[in-house]
């Protein structure tokens, strides 16, 4: 600790605090326009400038060092005197114009400083660059602090803005003085938050903020705390700010995050219940539309199946599930990791134990060496890929194996580009290379895992020369990446996995040759190391966790007689005690009368599901669907039932993210309209439903709201044993497992055993490369995947103006190759047909597509969408469909 | 005069080879050094009073002590050959005529702070300075002197004067733009890719092989009772034999001007003399009996420096020659703080109104105002430099600048 003495009071400082520090814990009203509160002293603005006594001139407080004894004035008139000079030189880059607002900080600074007006004129005129959808750059209201760069460069680690020349004639700008639009700037905004005088700043009308509420993103699993700003009118701006203290973010947001929240104004958002007569909608009140859903699922009881919601809070989840076992009696209850991560759980789960990501974002900048297996962070884990960039930039190995060239391949120190479908051959290679030179870790294999000379031999056919065939990957590519990942040259190594290793008919086996190796190099259980599988929806992990999956119980309990019997006595009734239906069979269960009535909460599945048509025409068949949504969406326009939910925003509850941190989500904003939270509805429905069947449920749904719920989940569930709605607001998220109420939370699991005892080995076939390959009549392979401006299908982002400027049409990314053939160019309108749809778009010739293959994100741009193509055959083992690979033909429209 | 010993090998044609080198005794200090403890080498240049020759004056010895003994990572020695202080061309004559002692001098420091490898950051203009230097580091590697536990990287500036100041040559060197960094931490502590580094001056280092050849006590006996050895004078404009001169810091300006560079020429009558680069207070035609060294020019309110000399006869028009200078330093200041950025900008807007014939006379004021209350307020000395001609050009001569005002 340093005393010092700061304007006659005396502050108490920690070792390497500056004086700014000590000036802002006094909370002296000192100008730092360059100071980003939570980022390293920049020193370019020179306006907090101190006088100190014993210290000659007038030193900047941001970076000068606190040391014991130090007299420091900030009312000197010295400091004084030279820092109104300095205000001055400031507001006289400036061009005062009504929208600028009076320049944020600066004008408050100026003021003060009796310095409303410059004494001189600019040197330079600029314009505005508006070229970007969501904010502005206006130069002439730029004091070139350097906060965005610092913000654009050192912390998201993107480049795309930096001060471009020097002296006076410096200016903030892009690669070649080209507009924003035009370079690689991702919007995501951290430039625009952090810049202290409105330079960069939201393109809508200045309003007065009237609070801010600190709460969790609702797109991705990343799991990013954004603090939701609400103006005077009550509505969200277009901006959130970002969370500093959050540790799965650290303050940083990706365009969604900060600019897309927007969704939950929109104009055709559902805010009445409504009910279906003579195929129309009609509006009702609560109780009518709860009694008619509750008719029809009591009728259908027996034959009914329910859709939990990934986006939905783990409260909302666990109540969906509950209704599930205990008033429909029925384990028929799923949600999206099926359509995503099942392999990787089920295959984690045979192997491990548990089905959760080993390690923390914190991690991956700890390895020494990152192999990132089919997954676009950059698009679809944006905060995530910003770690993986920061691990490069500290000198980490970066593997890519990816058959498309993501952008992290612009990162990769080696970019494995295997044929579709091969990735068995490859990593079995892998494998065989760790072992043949001796790289595995002897000790892990002999003291923490069983089966592995079985598997060992299993390996046998997987030379580097039958790799190299089968992949198409030159074998020193291989043998290099197996070298890196199973000796890092330091720390350890995390191996990172997305929907290019599940979303096939051999997903389960991509999952275990992964799994095999981590295993056989020991890259696991410490700092720096783990498996990843990246979570695509923000509480993907936390509907998991909450039961909403067909094979096991909340907490991932199995159907056995004593886990039946704890739950019996917490709920009244004991579930059914054998597996239920996957999501896939339940739509197949339609067309068989297998399954008569849904309940889909928060799913589109008229968009997601594989074959379009086909899960079309299975939904046509339901007897009765109740809809529970934001949005009348795809499915919604099949339900008979339509229960307007609230929105991420005006719900309380908790997400839990990639690396298991449980986090609060909290109300912002009252719902519109009649909209209700989902666990009210769910409750709601679940009482009727009871009663119409005679089954006494005695208060088992009556709550006082998420908090008791969240505390009766963790009452049943180990590992969030811990955790409660009061503690997580008193200490922010915290990762499970955490057992009791004064256990940290978990890091990284497997550090001493795994959860099966021994981890095992489980060897994997490299079977058929995909269910549909190209033929003559269809010889182009269709990949799907997402894109970083929309969000899945994009039922929420297409509701966003900015994004879809940003990404205004459906494009089809083509070889240059193919493009010649067929005689199309960049922004020709396309046709792509399979076996089971067709849609149209617009051709991006791009050499990040392999030669004979295409790219079409999902999303659902102007009736377009790639499920209408795509394949329902599935990994038999986990149910996936297989997303990533089906068979085309391609034609060029006029 | 004193003894030559920085440039005592340029007489020889071949004095840029390693035969060249070695004929004159080149490499035996090394020889010698490599018996040597690294603390007794740190030592004995301590002892020796050799001061940094590229503007700061910092004592070489302290500096190389500054570096924690106890770093178990790689610690940089960096060579500054970014020479850009106008009115300076003395590491250029050294780099073209005599790279090997350079080479010898960073071999015997490297071994002092235990380092394993050396940057020489020369200013890109110096196109011919850096193929002999280059030829001299590729001889050096082939005769096995360098590659055995010490590697020089070259590498060149793109004509940015700030890479000059040291940190801004570090964030240059690290592949950034060429902007200072906060102080602390010092370079010593964590300078380049965040290692200790220690930041010497070619000159300096050049001075490093004849202390350890012939000994501290020798060479302290050439200078000034605070400054070890000789230096070298970069003497130019109007003189009659403008060029490089070594001698003690002992010398007078009188002395550099007159028995060195052969008198004032043009007009022959002597009207200012700029001591130590263009960032030194200009002195006046009486000003000149002054000692060059660190103290004597102080007392006169200017500086050392870079020991640049620049001589103006009669004839120069001094609101002229602050016009190149204010040009010079609008123009190089790095943009990163803002009352060197603005000011720079603002005072060559307005001298340049003057020379223009546009200026008025509280034009003066303002930038004499400017250019004090900005001193010290910047991360580097940069603009504490500019304001040293600033105001004592306008300030001596303020009759020539008014001259040319409006009323």
């Amino acid at each position: 600790m340093v005393k010092l003495t700061i304007d006659g009071r005396a502050v108490e400082l920690t070792a390497g605090a500056t004086v700014l520090d000590g000036v802002n814990r006094l909370g002296l009203p000192l100008p730092q326009l360059c100071k980003d509160p939570d980022r390293a002293p920049l020193g370019a603005c020179r306006t907090c400038l101190v006088h100190v006594e014993g210290m000659r001139g007038t030193p900047a407080a941001c970076h000068l060092p606190a040391r014991d004894g130090m007299v420091v004035s900030t009312e000197h008139p010295e400091a004084v005197r030279v820092r109104s000079t300095v205000l001055d030189l400031t507001l006289a880059m400036l061009t005062p114009h009504a929208e600028r607002d009076g320049f944020g900080q600066l004008g408050i600074a100026a003021a003060r400083h009796g310095r409303p007006e410059p004494s001189v004129a600019p040197l330079h005129r600029f314009h505005v660059d508006d070229s970007k959808s969501f904010f502005l750059l206006d130069r002439e209201a730029c004091i070139l602090c350097g906060r965005c760069a610092v913000a654009c460069g050192d912390v998201q680690q993107i480049g795309a803005i930096s001060l471009l020349g020097r002296s006076h004639a410096t200016k903030v700008g892009v690669f070649g003085d080209g507009a924003m639009a035009d370079s690689v700037c991702t919007s995501c905004g951290q430039c625009v938050a952090t810049c202290p005088t409105g330079a960069l700043r939201p393109k809508e009308p200045a309003a007065t903020i009237s609070r801010t509420v600190p709460t969790t993103c609702p797109y991705c699993g990343v799991g990013c705390g954004i603090e939701a700003r609400v103006t005077e009118g009550g509505r969200l701006a277009l901006m959130a700010d970002d969370a500093p203290s959050n540790k799965s973010s650290l303050g940083m947001l990706c365009v969604k995050g900060r600019f897309a929240t927007g969704f939950v104004h929109a104009r055709d958002r559902v805010t009445t219940p409504l009910v279906k007569r003579e195929a129309r909608w009609v509006e009702v009140g609560w109780d009518e539309a709860l009694d008619t859903a509750a008719d029809g699922l009591a009728r259908h009881r027996g034959a009914f199946g329910a859709l939990a919601s990934a986006k939905a809070t783990n409260e909302d989840g666990y109540l969906v599930q509950k209704f599930a076992r205990v008033v429909m009696s029925t384990n028929d209850i799923d949600h999206c990791t099926r359509l995503c991560h099942s392999p990787s759980v089920e295959a984690m789960l045979a192997s491990m134990g548990s089905g959760a990501t080993s390690n923390s974002y914190v991690d991956y900048e700890e390895a020494g060496c990152l192999m990132v297996v089919g997954a676009d962070a950059s698009s679809n884990h944006p905060v995530i890929a910003v770690r993986f960039r920061r691990a490069v930039s500290g000198g980490a190995r970066l593997i890519v194996v990816n058959p498309k060239r993501v952008e992290l391949c612009d990162q990769a120190d080696l970019w494995i580009r295997q044929r579709p479908g091969t990735d068995v051959a490859l990593f079995n290679a892998m494998a065989r290379v760790i072992l043949d030179e001796g790289l595995h870790d002897d000790a892990f294999v002999r003291a923490r895992t069983d089966g592995f000379h079985a598997w060992r031999g299993s390996l046998e056919p997987y030379t580097l020369a039958y790799a190299e065939r089968v992949t198409g990957v030159p074998a020193r590519d291989i043998a290099q990446a197996a070298r890196w990942y199973a000796q890092p040259p330091f720390s350890g190594s995390c191996l990172i996995w997305g929907m290019g290793v599940t979303q096939h008919v051999n997903g389960i086996h991509n999952a275990h040759s992964l799994l095999n190796l981590s295993l056989v190099a020991g890259q696991l259980g410490r700092p720096g190391s783990g498996i990843s599988p990246l979570r695509g929806q923000n509480n993907v992990q936390g509907c998991g966790d909450a039961g909403c999956i067909p094979t096991n119980l909340p907490g991932y309990a199995h159907y056995v007689p004593e886990t039946l019997a704890r739950f019996e006595q917490a709920w009244g009734v004991r579930p059914p005690g054998q597996g239920g239906r996957v999501v896939t069979e339940m739509v197949e269960g339609c067309l068989t009368g297998a399954t008569r009535a849904m309940y889909v909460v928060g799913e589109n599945p008229l968009l997601s599901e594989p074959d379009l048509h086909h899960a079309e025409k299975a939904f046509g068949q339901l007897e009765f669907l109740v809809v529970q949504d934001l949005f009348l969406h795809e499915t919604a326009d099949h339900a008979h039932v339509f229960l307007p939910a609230a929105a991420f925003a005006e719900k309380e509850g908790t997400f839990t993210n990639s690396e298991r941190r449980v986090q609060r989500v909290r109300t912002v904003l009252d719902p519109p309209g009649q909209a209700r939270p989902d666990w009210w509805i769910t409750a709601e429905l679940a009482k009727r439903v009871a009663r119409r069947i005679g089954l006494n449920v005695g208060g088992q749904f009556d709550y006082e709201g998420p908090a008791a719920i969240f505390d009766e989940m963790a009452r049943l569930t180990p590992f969030l044993a811990g955790l409660s709605h009061a503690r997580l607001d008193r200490e922010g998220g915290i990762q499970w497992p955490c057992p009791t109420p004064d256990h940290p939370g978990t890091r990284y699991l497997y550090g001493e055993t795994f959860p099966r005892g021994r981890a095992r080995f489980i060897p994997a076939r490299q079977i058929e490369e995909a269910a549909e390959l190209p033929d003559a009549d269809y010889p182009f392979v269709l990949n799907t995947g997402r894109l970083l401006y929309h969000w899945h299908g994009g039922t929420l982002t297409r509701r966003v103006q900015g994004l879809l400027e940003l990404a205004p049409r459906l494009e089809i990314a083509i070889h240059p190759s193919d493009a010649r053939q067929l005689g199309v160019d960049t922004g020709a309108r396309l046709r792509v047909t399979s076996r089971r749809g067709d849609l149209t778009g617009y051709a991006r010739v791009t050499e990040a597509v392999r030669a004979g293959a295409i790219f079409v994100p999902f999303v659902k741009l102007a009736d377009s969408a790639a499920n209408f193509l795509t394949n329902s055959a599935a990994d038999p083992a986990s149910k996936i469909p297989e997303y990533k690979v089906c068979a085309v033909r391609l034609e060029k429209l006029s | 005069m004193a003894e030559i010993v920085l440039m005592r090998n340029f007489g020889r044609q071949d004095s840029h080879t390693l035969a060249g080198y070695r004929a004159t005794g080149g490499y035996t200090a090394w020889e010698k050094a490599k018996g040597m403890e690294p603390a007794a080498i740190t030592e004995e240049v301590k002892k020796s009073n050799l001061r940094g020759l590229g503007g700061a004056g910092f004592p070489t010895g302290m500096k190389w002590s500054f570096v924690p003994k106890t770093h178990t990572g790689p610690v940089y020695l960096v060579i500054n050959a970014d020479e850009g202080e106008p009115g300076t061309f003395k590491d250029r004559y050294l780099l073209e005529r005599d790279p090997h002692a350079l080479i010898e001098g960073m071999l015997i420091t490297a071994r002092a702070i235990r380092s394993a490898k050396g940057f020489v950051y020369i200013r890109g203009e110096y196109v011919q300075p850096w193929r002999i230097f280059s030829g001299a580091v590729k001889d050096a590697y082939d005769a096995g002197l360098l590659g055995n536990g010490f590697d020089i990287v070259v590498h060149r500036g793109a004509g940015a004067y700030i890479c000059g100041e040291e940190t801004g040559l570090l964030s240059s060197l690290e592949g950034k733009k060429g902007w200072p960094k906060i102080k602390p931490p010092f370079p010593a502590i964590k300078g380049a890719f965040g290692e200790p580094t220690v930041v010497n001056n070619v000159e300096t280092i050049a001075c490093v092989p004849p202390i350890i050849n012939r000994g501290a006590e020798w060479f302290a006996g050439l200078g000034t009772k605070t400054q070890g050895g000789t230096r070298m004078y970069s003497v130019s404009g109007r003189v009659t034999k403008p060029g490089v001169y070594e001698d003690s810091c002992a010398v007078t300006l009188r002395q550099l001007i007159h028995d060195h560079a052969g008198g004032v020429s043009h007009t022959g009558k002597l009207k200012a003399v700029v001591p130590g680069g263009g960032s030194a207070a200009i002195l006046t035609a009486d000003e000149i009996d002054v000692a060059m060294d660190v103290d004597g020019l102080k007392a006169k309110g200017s500086m050392i420096g870079s020991a640049g000399v620049v001589v103006m006869d009669e004839s120069v028009s001094i609101p002229e020659a602050l016009l190149v200078l204010a040009r010079f330093y609008a123009h190089e200041s790095c943009g990163q703080c803002t009352p060197c950025r603005e000011s720079t900008g603002w005072i060559y807007k307005m001298v340049h109104r003057i020379v223009d014939g546009h200026g008025r006379k509280d034009d003066l004021d303002t930038i004499l105002d400017v250019a004090k209350r900005g001193g010290g307020t910047t991360i580097c000395a940069f603009y504490d430099g500019a304001i040293g001609p600033y105001i004592s050009y306008i300030e001596k001569f303020r009759g020539e600048f008014e001259a040319l005002c409006r009323s």
